[in-house]
């Protein structure tokens, strides 16, 4: 198994390092047979794992120590792949969707000049995100935690000749470093109170002995619950919520397969990631569990209505998958961690399909992504239309769908956990239930069904995808088809059962009756309408049906406004006070730059003033004299 | 009688291999037919042998610590057989880069070497000198003999001017300097340098008093600041440096400073050490004034060759500053020429075995074509030129460091400050070189232009000091941490 | 009126300063110079003998006489170098001696 391990972290880097070196040796075509071959090599070992990991029930664990990587005193840090069921599902994960999407890119990046480029950064992505998930350290974690921030601002910005591209992939790095900045300090804060950065460890540590409390301005604050908040920030900016989330919307930017795999499946779970992993830690707090539950469930709603309004075709997934990550930080809040890492898996694969499947349909448009300009798709694109239905199914919760039994486990979780956090973060989530079906049938309706708005130029060359495309997609709407069915049993399993000791996994409440129930059939109503509504756009129709709200709404909160206001236009005004007064007149005039001038005219005055006539020398050797018998005579002594 | 006359001669048996080789080289030019690659290897040999019997005493290494002979003349004591050591390494390695640009051109001859022999038997005789007699007579016969080589080779048009320039103003210095001696032993009535320093402790009081003394010593420094190219005595530095040919310009850029700067040390160590502590004022003048004037003319020069003068004098400026007085012993002004004296060679080196392929490199915007020539010597260059602008980790920079520290240590703020300025400014013209080497375009049409036949490789000698300039280079570049734990 | 010290240190320094007011004020030909540097080396001389009577001592004496010897080496070659340089430039005019120097516009 540990052979299985490595080839799977591995195999991707490989990737990465043959496509970033052999790219003037290789024709597009023998790089992605390379790239493809060395990922399906490492998916095959992640799915070997994966298997044996639901067959074993979670009892089954590997540990392959690297290296020692840091050992200062008593501190160490080491470098090891360990696969425990967490881990191994994020692996398994990470590796289907990066798989599919290597294999997706080759048709739709077709023509792109530096393929090779693209998939070295696609192979050094899933090698980072997978040292973040089979780490056992922190420390390591904060590797493939930048490591994929990284590899997204790449990739957000592979089309670098885009001024567009280049500021969303400056935004996305520099939101998230706003977040990593929480990491480090969350990071640092645990190993203060542990001595250690090993997660396992650690934690252990802490549950058995309740840590001093932190004075937090005077007021001493339960040292896991300052830890937690840390924590919470970090994850919030890798996994774009509330406040923090301005980034992704913006990453739509880079190409689709991209967004399906970085923005959608897995880099921007990182963070429900990590509080799951933490959740020993978390379990034992209050005031840092309703952050996280209100974070969810407030992410999960301002997403949702922002997708409501939105006309780019993959703005509205992007906003999706935000409300979906709310989904998740509810069901990490309400203490449903096993729901909430269940509900990761399952919007991993139908999360990534809509994305494939928005990307074949702006492949087809040549790259139109305004859902305006599209409409009536389901005749030529039959397959895709297909597969994006079967993706929005199960985003909407349609029963047997993968959706349904992830979302379900948490609203119930939610239901039940109303005695510590009131009905509002279920009833947030119920209303965020059903924007869920009604963007998603708007989205599907505004593209698939109606006439379509393309001109006649357009509408002749859409076109189904080709093989290379379809395969990914289908078997990404198998995942999304199947993967609820058959994992909610071992996913959910409470106590000890399949996660084992790694994450807190709680019974989950599962009773159909009319709370579960209504929510569900509203859903697919409102789905159903929505569909049937959008069917034919009306420029206006949508501003008077929801009216002052609709201006909020496509300006998505304001958010964007808000931060420019409050943070971007004063550092721009300070920078450019510092620039015009503190460097132009400042520095520029009496600093280095006029310094450079005075020597550079100083240097010519005394070289001009150098003839080469022969009793100057002289007079400068008798006037060197006469100042240095002065200077004695004087001096005698120290001077400075 | 005859005992004791063998017995001084140890003290100057490796000026008496040298001498010998001068004179062998001398009676040389009796049969000409020789092979070019002869002579500098010759001399190479003599200077190597010279070396070899400095550390090969009679007896054993002792026994020369602190012996004196011929009256008290001549003094070997640790420090100065190690300057000795120093200085004829130094020039073995500058006559074995140099000789590969003499060979090419026809004139060559044999006593263009004796005479190199003999200046490098003066410099070697200056630092074991304990009287002033023995100082004048050595001082003189090493510059003499470098003035007479200046003229008597030249492969620029310009050669004889700068020995001119050079013959005139080092005749006004050298006799200031002996205006200094004359003063001193007004005031003493002794040349002997014991005899000066025993006067000295005695009656230091109406010494430091009298104007004897200034003056004295004030034409003294003169005199030796215009050999070690320290301003305002080295007006003549860029206009030599530019007319001289390429042997000439190593000999002077390296061996009367080294030399010079030795003789500073053993003298204000040894019979000025009492007034030692009255220069700071005038050190630090020299000090700053040399690195600001050199800094300031290098800034804007264009001509290579000119712009290493300038270079020159400023780093002149920094040894200056390891010369201000101290506590002990302090050796990082030597240290810092060594550095700075073996990064100089191995720039002058390669420059010029540039310069034989073919390549034009008078100006410093030529230097971007030495992208034509295979690349490790574009990367020595620019590592080179690290070095001499003092950037860490390179030789050049603990130089500096160790000479800041020296300085620090005993209370030179002002001339510390001023120095790290300096070095701010100074870098500034070794960075246009590397970016004429490395960042500016190759103007059109000149793409290809090196010469298609390059020097005929056979010559021994000119592979040789290809290797030492090499070789020098990375000594500079490597054993940074030999040279500044010195 | 009794010659002393002083009186034989000024004529010597008046040699000295007039040898070196000769080089300084050369506009003409190199030959000045050398003339002048031999001045400059006599003022030196007259000093070293000067002390060396006052101290009542020889060893001055003995150091002029090494001057007088050194002087003559230098002044033989420096009209050799004066010879070459004629030989090439056919001028020994010093103003005409600017082919090296600085050349800013």
């Amino acid at each position: 198994m540990k052979l299985f391990l490595k080839l799977a972290v591995f195999g991707p880097l490989i990737s990465c390092l043959f496509a970033g070196l052999f790219h003037r040796q290789l024709s597009k075509t023998a790089l992605i047979r390379f790239c493809g071959f060395f990922m399906g090599i490492a998916t095959l070992a992640g799915s070997t794992l994966f298997m044996k990991m639901v067959k074993s029930g979670g009892a089954f664990a590997v540990t392959v120590p690297l290296m020692t990587w840091i050992e200062i005193g008593d501190f160490s840090a080491t470098w090891a792949l360990s696969a425990d069921p967490l881990s191994v599902v994020m692996i398994f994960l990470v590796l289907v969707v990066s798989f599919l999407v290597h294999l997706y890119s080759y048709e739709y990046m077709e023509g792109e000049e530096d393929l090779s480029r693209y998939y070295a950064y696609l192979g050094l992505f899933t090698f980072a995100m997978l040292m973040l998930v089979s780490a056992q350290d922190l420390l390591q974690l904060f590797f493939g935690w930048e490591g994929v921030g990284v590899c997204s601002y790449l990739l957000i910005g592979y089309w670098y000749e885009k001024e567009s591209a280049n500021q969303a992939a400056m935004k996305a790095f520099l939101v998230n470093r706003v977040g990593d900045l929480f990491l480090v300090m969350g990071m640092a804060g645990f190993f203060y109170l542990t001595q250690t950065l090993e997660i396992g460890k650690g934690l252990s540590l802490l549950q058995s002995a309740v840590p001093e409390p932190f004075v937090v301005l005077g007021t001493p604050v339960p040292a896991l619950d300052v830890l937690g908040i840390l924590f919470l920030i970090g994850a919030m900016g890798k996994s774009a919520q509330l406040g923090l989330h301005t980034w992704l919307p913006d990453a739509m930017e880079g190409p689709t397969p991209v967004s399906a795999l970085i923005h959608a499946a897995t880099m921007v779970t990182a963070g429900v990631y990590l509080i799951a992993r933490l959740s020993p830690l978390y379990l034992d707090t209050t005031f840092a569990s309703t952050c996280v539950v209100w974070v969810g469930a407030l992410t999960a709603f301002a997403a949702g209505t922002i997708a409501l309004v939105q006309n780019d075709i993959k703005k509205v997934i992007a906003y999706s998958t935000c409300s979906q990550l709310g989904y998740m930080f509810l069901g990490l809040g309400v203490g449903a961690y096993n729901g909430a890492v269940f509900h990761l898996f399952t919007h991993g694969f139908f999360k990534a399909l809509l994305f494939l499947g928005a990307g074949a349909v702006i492949h087809s448009m040549s790259n139109e992504q305004d859902m305006r300009k599209m409409g009536g798709l389901y005749r030529p694109m039959k397959m895709t239309f297909a597969f994006m239905l079967i993706g929005s199914l199960a985003l909407v919760g349609f029963p047997l769908f993968s959706g349904f039994y992830s979302k379900e486990a948490i609203l119930a979780s939610a239901f039940a956990a109303q005695d510590q956090y009131g009905l509002g973060p279920w009833v947030l989530s119920i209303i965020s239930l059903v924007l869920t079906a009604a963007y998603t049938g708007r989205m599907l309706g505004m593209t698939f069904l109606g006439r379509s708005r393309a001109d006649e130029a357009l509408r002749a060359r859409i076109h189904e995808p080709g093989l290379m495309m379809n395969f990914p997609l289908a078997l990404l709407a198998l995942g999304a088809l199947v993967s609820g069915m058959l994992g909610y049993k071992k996913f959910l399993m409470g106590g000890k059962g399949f996660w084992g000791d790694k994450i807190v996994a709680p019974l989950i409440p599962h009773h159909v009756g009319i709370v579960e129930l209504a929510p569900t059939v509203v859903g697919i109503c409102v789905f159903v309408l929505a569909l049937v509504v959008f069917r034919k756009w009306k420029e206006k129709k949508l501003a008077k049906s929801i009216g002052f709200m609709e201006r909020f709404l496509v300006n998505k909160w304001y958010f964007d406004a808000l931060y420019q206001a409050l943070f971007v236009k004063p550092v721009w005004w300070l920078g450019q006070l510092f620039w015009v007064f503190g460097d132009q007149k400042g520095i520029d005039a009496i600093g280095p730059d006029g310094l450079t001038h005075k020597a550079v005219e100083g240097s010519l005055k005394l070289r001009r003033s150098y003839t080469g006539l022969l009793p100057t020398y002289i007079a400068a050797l008798v006037m060197g004299v006469l100042l240095l018998i002065v200077l004695i005579l004087f001096g005698g002594g120290r001077l400075g | 009688m005859l005992d004791n006359f063998l017995m001084d001669l140890k003290l100057v048996q490796s000026e008496l291999v040298l001498l010998g080789g001068g004179l062998i080289l001398l009676l040389m030019t009796l049969f000409p037919k020789r092979s070019k690659e002869f002579f500098p290897l010759f001399s190479v040999g003599i200077i190597l042998m010279a070396f070899a019997v400095l550390f090969i005493p009679s007896g054993s290494w002792n026994s020369v610590d602190g012996m004196q002979g011929f009256f008290a003349s001549l003094e070997a004591s640790p420090l100065s057989q190690s300057f000795r050591g120093y200085f004829l390494a130094l020039a073995a390695f500058v006559l074995l880069v140099g000789g590969s640009i003499t060979i090419e051109k026809e004139k060559t001859a044999p006593e263009g070497y004796s005479l190199i022999l003999f200046s490098i038997t003066g410099g070697a005789l200056l630092l074991s000198a304990n009287d002033f007699f023995v100082a004048f007579v050595a001082l003189e016969m090493m510059s003499l003999s470098l003035y007479a080589y200046v003229a008597f080779w030249s492969d620029g048009a310009n050669a004889k001017e700068a020995a001119m320039k050079y013959f005139i103003t080092g005749a006004v210095s050298s006799s200031f300097f002996l205006m200094g001696v004359a003063f001193i032993y007004g005031l003493t009535g002794a040349c002997q340098f014991d005899e000066i320093a025993n006067l000295m402790k005695l009656e230091s009081e109406t010494f430091l008093s009298s104007p004897l003394w200034y003056l004295g010593i004030g034409f003294l420094l003169a005199g030796l600041g215009f050999k070690m190219a320290l301003a305002p005595f080295h007006l003549w530095v860029p206009d030599v440096y530019q007319g001289a040919s390429t042997q000439s310009l190593l000999l002077i850029g390296v061996l009367p400073k080294l030399a010079t700067l030795g003789f500073s040390i053993l003298l204000l160590k040894g019979p000025f050490s009492l007034v030692y502590e009255e220069l700071g004022v005038a050190i630090t003048f020299l000090a700053v004034l040399s690195m600001g004037w050199g800094a300031l003319g290098a800034l804007t020069q264009r001509n290579f060759r000119r712009l290493m003068g300038y270079s020159a004098v400023a780093n002149m400026g920094f040894v200056a500053i390891g010369l201000l007085p101290g506590d002990e012993i302090s050796l990082a002004s030597m240290n810092y020429l060594l550095i700075y004296s073996i990064g100089f060679v191995a720039v002058i080196g390669l420059v010029a075995y540039l310069q034989n392929q073919g390549l034009s490199l008078e100006t410093v915007d030529d230097f971007v074509y030495v992208r034509q020539v295979p690349e490790a010597y574009r990367l020595l260059l620019a590592l080179l030129m690290f070095s001499l602008a003092g950037v860490p980790p390179l030789a050049g920079f603990f130089g500096k460091f160790v000479v800041f520290k020296h300085a620090l240590q005993h209370g030179y703020t002002f001339a510390v400050f001023a120095g790290i300025f300096v070095s701010v400014v100074s870098a500034a013209y070794y960075l246009r070189i590397i970016k004429a080497l490395y960042f500016d375009a190759l103007p059109e049409g000149t793409e290809g232009l090196v010469a298609e036949t390059p020097l005929r490789q056979s010559f021994l000698v000119y592979r040789l000091s290809n290797l030492a300039s090499v070789g020098l280079a990375a000594i500079t570049i490597l054993f940074a941490f030999v040279l500044s734990f010195l | 009126m009794d010659i002393t010290l002083m009186h034989y240190l000024c004529l010597s320094m008046a040699l000295f300063a007039v040898g070196v007011f000769g080089v300084l004020m050369a506009r003409k030909s190199l030959i000045h110079i050398l003339m002048s540097l031999e001045l400059m080396l006599l003022g030196v001389n007259l000093t070293f003998v000067s002390f060396s009577r006052f101290h009542g001592e020889v060893t001055g004496q003995v150091f002029s006489l090494f001057i007088l010897t050194v002087a003559a080496a230098e002044a033989a070659i420096g009209l050799a170098i004066l010879v070459v340089y004629f030989r090439e430039k056919r001028t020994i005019q010093i103003t005409d001696m600017v082919s090296l120097g600085e050349k800013v516009e």
